[in-house]
């Protein structure tokens, strides 16, 4: 985990940005959207090529929220100090994106590298400018480092920059981006922004929770299944785990522990869930037989769904018979 | 020989889920692609079609869908991937999944590939667990489909009742070696939600579902009194058949005592028609679509149950 302190706000050179706007900028990305990146980062582990794609998400009216959803691959070809980016892929990809994510928009990019050169500038400038790009928003680079200094593979790092124009626009140099060669711009100075995984669904944090507990207790593992497993058991399973860890606790702390502040907010606070308890409550008799009615029906229901599940079964069962029996009969 | 496994990426999934999930009640649907392994399909990515279904299998044949698939595909093999078409995915509540559009768009791609499948998300109990299954036509569906008749004769034959529709496969969810780098350096897991240790966490579901469950019923009535009406007019015909074929006995019988020649006992053929069976087909889904509405309750109802049975305990301590 990284922590940030914003006492100097990127001077950033964008339309869009107005100069009311100081505060600081915060990036969400999507858990999905990260795997999707990294899963095209794998591709460079392999052949050590620079990769790098379009991020694609929301931004709100101040620009100082940004939250990527998804990603995509484009292609490029470096070559020394010159770097082409196919832009009709971009375009057209990012195009068909649109139709079925309307609100969505290209904030910026990402790559996989272990520093900041000539060329992440190039690139930057490529996002920075013209339509189906970040513009007239300032882009976004987000970096994902999978190599230390010495080369060997770490658990991946996730930063996102964002870049501000620094010295004269004269800083031109013949090097093509997209089709084009273009005036282009390669001194951008990289500032970091805080950034938080997030999983925007329910459905999402339990798959991600699968992922990651499956990731933890058996490390090889590339598979992992999740249809079919009772949610409501695990859950069980883990309040029960919950309580045992919190009955330990409770157990374990000695006198002196046991007049700790925190401690004494624990306890405050698991008495007070205890003792807040529904009206209901209070009238055993009355709650015990809505509690049995509530069962009966819920049975009842089990009961008839189950006649009807049989029902089609017959139903299926005598039509064959009786199809069957036909042609014998005419014979 | 078909491929049974289909290897899903996380992220596919993750972002699989993000799509249904945001747009419930929304149901929408979209390509999975991939390319095909010896022994399993690898899907890579997936694409949603832009518009939301008004029911499951509804863009599958569209044509704005199929050129949207194949638009996003096209670009897709620029980007160097050999990615090719491999299935849909469709979110559902329950068993309303099976149309008739969903298993026409399905049959017609088996017969191209026999490896296509479908990706169901079922969302009746969204926010409480995740629920996907993939599935396809089964061997002895498709034969039927290609028949085309749907007689409970050919039901028989291809040994196909409602319960066999489809063939399940077995879904993996696998992740790159970054990922699981990635993965395994989170040691903070994501809050948990405990909300379906409540005792009433499936009310709202379980009365969706019963009420789907009796919209389904209702049409399989409709298609059980059609067919009721073929089985009573076939009897109606056949007891003036045997009448007729009575009354030819006993008039052949004179004849003979007359030594005259005896007449055709086969004419009744050309006399009488009997009705033919109406198509099963439309019975089939829909009792498949009623039992898995009725698994789907009766589930429901279990956990409950087993919530409430704690609860018990706990009055009577």
């Amino acid at each position: 985990m990284s922590s940030f302190m914003h006492l100097v706000r990127p001077n950033v050179l964008a339309p869009a940005v107005s100069s009311q706007n100081t505060g600081p900028i915060s990036v969400k990305i999507h858990s999905s959207a990260l795997l999707t990146m990294l899963e095209i980062v794998s591709k460079q582990v392999l052949n050590n090529k620079r990769v790098l794609g379009s991020l694609l998400g929301y931004r709100n009216e101040d620009g100082l929220l940004i939250e990527i959803r998804d990603a995509f691959m484009v292609p490029i070809n470096e070559n020394g100090d010159s770097i082409t980016i196919d832009e009709p892929i971009h375009k057209s990809i990012y195009q068909l994106y649109k139709k079925s994510h309307p609100k969505e928009m290209v904030l910026g990019w990402f790559g996989s590298s272990n520093k900041i050169d000539d060329n992440t500038s190039l690139i930057h400038d490529f996002y920075s400018k013209g339509v189906d790009r970040a513009y007239p928003h300032p882009a976004i680079y987000l970096n994902i480092e999978y190599l230390n200094e010495q080369g060997q593979i770490i658990s991946p790092k996730i930063m996102t920059y964002i870049g501000a124009n620094i010295g004269q626009r004269s800083g031109t140099t013949n090097v093509s981006i997209g089709w084009k060669t273009t005036t282009i711009n390669n001194s951008y100075i990289f500032t970091p922004v805080p950034n938080e995984i997030i999983n925007n669904t329910i459905s999402e944090k339990i798959a991600f929770n699968k992922f990651t507990k499956q990731n933890i207790t058996n490390n090889t593992s590339v598979s992992s299944e999740v249809s079919n497993l009772s949610h409501l058991e695990e859950q069980l399973n883990n309040l029960q785990e919950n309580i045992k860890i919190m009955i330990k606790f409770i157990e374990s702390t000695n006198e002196q522990d046991r007049s700790k502040d925190e401690n004494i907010d624990l306890i405050r606070q698991l008495s007070n869930s205890i003792l807040n308890k529904p009206q209901l409550l209070t009238n055993p008799e009355n709650l015990t037989k809505l509690f049995n009615d509530h069962n009966q029906d819920v049975i009842m229901i089990e009961y008839l769904t189950k006649a009807i599940k049989d029902q089609i079964e017959l139903s299926s069962r005598l039509t064959a018979a009786a199809e069957a029996g036909k042609d014998t009969r005419q014979m | 020989m078909t491929i049974d496994t289909i290897n899903i990426s996380s992220s596919v999934l993750l972002s699989l889920l993000r799509h249904t999930s945001e747009h419930y009640p929304q149901l929408y649907s979209g390509a999975l692609v991939g390319f095909e392994d010896e022994s399993l399909i690898d899907i890579t990515n997936v694409f949603p079609f832009p518009y939301p279904d008004q029911y499951e299998g509804g863009s599958f044949k569209s044509r704005s869908g199929s050129q949207y698939q194949k638009d996003l595909l096209e670009n897709y093999k620029k980007l160097g991937y050999g990615i090719e078409f491999q299935g849909w995915f469709q979110s559902t509540i329950s068993g309303n999944f099976i149309t008739q559009q969903l298993i026409e768009a399905l049959a017609q791609q088996q017969l191209i590939n026999s490896n296509i499948f479908i990706l169901i998300h079922d969302m009746s109990s969204l926010n409480q667990e995740v629920n996907l299954k993939a599935i396809r036509l089964s061997q002895g569906f498709m034969k039927t489909y290609q028949d085309g008749k749907w007689k409970s004769k050919d039901l028989e034959n291809n040994k196909i009742s409602y319960i066999n529709i489809f063939s399940e496969l077995n879904l993996v969810i696998s992740n790159q070696k970054l990922v699981d780098l990635y993965l395994s350096s989170i040691n903070k897991p994501i809050q948990e939600n405990f909300e379906n240790l409540n005792l009433l966490s499936n009310q709202n579901s379980t009365f969706q579902l019963l009420d789907s469950l009796n919209s389904q019923i209702d049409s399989f009535n409709y298609d059980q009194n059609n067919f009721n009406y073929y089985q009573r007019q076939y009897q109606k015909e056949n007891s003036k058949i045997q009448q007729w074929k009575q009354q030819r006995k006993l008039e052949n019988l004179e004849r003979q005592k007359k030594g005259e020649k005896e007449l055709d006992t086969e004419e009744w053929k050309q006399i009488f028609k009997l009705p033919s069976e109406p198509s099963r087909l439309n019975n089939l889904l829909c009792s498949q679509s009623i039992d898995i509405f009725a698994d789907d309750i009766i589930k429901q109802c279990d956990e409950e149950l087993k919530k409430s049975l704690i609860i018990e305990r706990k009055l009577q301590a």
